[in-house]
């Protein structure tokens, strides 16, 4: 059921079992899953079904970080939230990813990928995704007649799968318009959750509709589901009796923001000789017409004996075929230029001449047949030859206590503070960067494949951009020291007050969050059964 | 027999006679003229490579501009002495050259230029060829 905030009557109070803050992914996700439950839920979306910039510009904040991002750019506020800009791209955590590491001062995710795999199966249908099979090579080799790049020990191929993708807003807006026991309350802004005794129960919601009216939903179990912005904020700004907000006794909540560190251009990649033969590598995603809802896409991760060894995060690196220099094997060219002194800018051109001679034998033979300067591969290329590429990296950040949101002076219309964002990149993260473009290099080298240069911009915070991936803010962790949700996404020290969100990432991996935010959600909802039952 | 520095004298005067070209010049002396071919039938593309060494030696501090010097220094990075360098077929000294450029990747032998990870073997091809007088 579909109401709007407008048509509840002013200063009235809403009961329910469950209320759900957030209509994205996760909230959606936990209202289907509890839809038929013999529970009561409310799910609170802040926007209406379609976009509304007034209502977008309440996401506006204060950035102080490097990168210009602004917090009204890298999420939507309406029903199905940022799901209706998102690309579509899954794949779960790696095991790695929820492991102690000892880079990573802070202690790690308190569950395993075994425990979360369950749920990632059901995840995918969810996301409307093929079968739960991401990294196993020889599946897809048969799939789709598939052969890897590169079969070194350093860098692996990964292979996610693309959802269409789900916009959850339009895909699961029926089921729930049909639901007895869901009803989702529209244009429904959260502005405080209000708690009991020593702020360890959440009593009920403070809700207002952007024009001013306002009204409570008290319920027996909250869940926050807003986004690793929003939820942050949300909990920061019920101060009323716990004065650093709720939840954050121990000044965590907002702290560890990360997000994927993206660099579409890293580097380039020539190739020596054309690798047209590889076309996964060069595409978002293959169609596997023989597989429902399958769509695969292929990418170079490293193996996890090179995180460890390297003490780096986890990255992966995707191609971007780039249009082929002409013009280069011009030798006459070339040493008059170099006569008056000038050098070429890019050497790409020059390397793959100098270097295809070297990996061809027929090449030479080819020469001394035809009595031509020019190589085989510089001649006879097609138009559609892939002998260079862009290298997209998208890393994992390393958490960092110091890089957080926090709340700002700025006001927005109900009067409340908004978002400040402090995102800090550490050195480690740089230093990820430059071992992902050396090791891509070094084994390209290893097995002339091509030659890699490597993007002078690596070493400033600037040349990384957010891949709108907002994650660590509510951390989970066993101890309320570590962190803001227990193993159950539970925030330590209230008892009804729950989080499903990118936020509760300890670490965020390689992959995009969809999924696991997804999974996880999943499995806060049996959770939420269990307790009412 | 021919001194060391008359080889790579001899090996350097040919490097810049474009492939093909070589083997048309006029018969000298058979051990000349195989080492005069040698560099000039691996490289053809000698343009490409002067480019990389070029841009090589506008940063190495420790590049130095002496031909004979850079050249043995070459023959020792790809361990071959003067004698097999001579003697080897092109093909299979293609095929040497590739092997050690591999083995410089995988033991992180490399140089950047101008940002380029290149094996510091290659590298070093490139600069002794952007060294020789040209046409």
């Amino acid at each position: 059921m579909f109401s709007h905030s407008s048509d509840i009557r002013r200063e009235s109070v809403i009961d329910a079992d469950v209320c759900i803050i957030g209509a994205g992914c996760a909230g959606i996700t936990l209202a289907t899953e509890l839809n038929g439950s013999p529970l009561k839920v409310i799910l609170l979306e802040s926007g209406d079904l379609e976009y509304d910039e007034k209502t977008q510009s309440l996401y506006q904040g204060e950035n102080i970080s490097a990168n210009p991002l602004k917090l009204e750019d890298v999420r939507l506020r309406y029903f199905g939230g940022s799901t209706n800009h998102w690309h579509g791209m899954c794949h779960p955590l790696n095991e790695i990813d929820l492991l102690p590491r000892k880079e990573i001062a802070y202690p790690g995710w308190p569950i395993t990928l075994n425990d979360l795999t369950p749920f990632y199966v059901r995840a995918q249908k969810v996301c409307q995704l093929g079968p739960f099979v991401y990294d196993d090579e020889n599946y897809w080799r048969q799939q789709m007649n598939f052969s890897p790049l590169l079969s070194g020990n350093l860098l692996r191929t990964s292979f996610f799968q693309l959802s269409p993708p789900t916009r959850f807003g339009a895909v699961y807006r029926e089921v729930l318009k049909k639901s007895a026991n869901v009803e989702v309350i529209l244009n429904a802004n959260a502005l405080e959750l209000e708690s009991s005794g020593d702020a360890d129960h959440v009593t009920q919601v403070r809700v207002a509709h952007i024009n001013g009216n306002t009204f409570w939903v008290k319920a027996k179990k909250f869940v926050l589901s807003a986004g690793g912005l929003e939820t942050p904020r949300i909990l920061l700004l019920s101060n009323k009796i716990q004065k650093k907000g709720l939840g954050n006794g121990h000044d965590l909540v907002g702290r560890y923001y990360m997000d994927h560190l993206a660099n579409l251009r890293s580097g380039t990649l020539q190739f020596i000789a054309d690798q047209s033969k590889y076309p996964w590598y060069f595409k978002l995603g293959t169609k596997v017409n023989h597989l429902p809802d399958t769509t695969v896409g292929v990418l170079l991760t490293p193996s996890t004996e090179l995180i460890k060894k390297e003490g780096i995060t986890n990255f992966r690196i995707m191609l971007l075929p780039t249009p082929e220099e002409k013009g280069i094997d011009s030798v006459k060219s070339i040493i008059s230029g170099i006569k008056s002194g000038h050098i070429p800018d890019d050497l790409g051109g020059h390397i793959k001449n100098v270097l295809s001679e070297i990996d061809s034998v027929t090449n030479l033979a080819f020469k001394n047949i035809f009595h031509t300067n020019k190589n085989l591969l510089g001649a006879r290329e097609k138009s559609t030859a892939i002998t260079r590429a862009d290298i997209d990296l998208n890393m994992e950040q390393l958490p960092n206590r110091d890089s957080k949101v926090s709340l700002s002076g700025q006001k927005d219309v109900f009067g409340q503070n908004r978002l400040k964002l402090d995102w800090k990149i550490s050195e480690m993260d740089k230093k990820t960067a430059g071992k992902a473009l050396e090791t891509i290099a070094l084994e390209c080298g290893k097995y002339n494949l091509g030659r890699v240069r490597i993007s002078d911009s690596l070493k400033q915070d600037t040349s990384f951009e957010t891949s709108w991936h907002h994650m660590g803010t509510t951390r989970m962790s066993v101890s309320p020291t570590d962190g803001v949700v227990n193993v159950d996404c539970k925030v330590h020290g209230v008892d009804n007050l729950f989080i499903a969100s990118s936020s509760v990432f300890t670490t965020g991996g390689w992959a995009n969050p969809t999924l696991t935010i997804t999974a996880l959600s999943i499995r806060l909802a049996d959770h939420l059964k269990t307790l009412f039952s | 027999m021919q001194t060391r520095r008359q080889f790579l004298m001899t090996l350097i005067a040919g490097c810049f006679v474009p492939a093909g070209t070589a083997y048309a010049l006029p018969s000298k002396a058979s051990g000349h003229l195989s080492a005069t071919g040698k560099l000039s039938a691996l490289f053809g593309n000698n343009g490409s490579a002067m480019v990389i060494g070029n841009s090589y030696r506008s940063f190495s501090k420790t590049a130095s501009k002496n031909l004979s010097g850079e050249l043995a220094a070459l023959l020792d990075f790809i361990s071959l002495s003067e004698t097999d360098f001579v003697s080897m077929d092109n093909g299979n000294l293609l095929q040497h050259i590739k092997r050690v450029i591999s083995k410089d990747f995988e033991h992180g032998n490399v140089t950047q230029v101008d940002g380029w990870l290149l094996s510091t073997t290659e590298v070093q091809l490139c600069h002794v060829l952007s060294l020789a007088p040209h046409e």
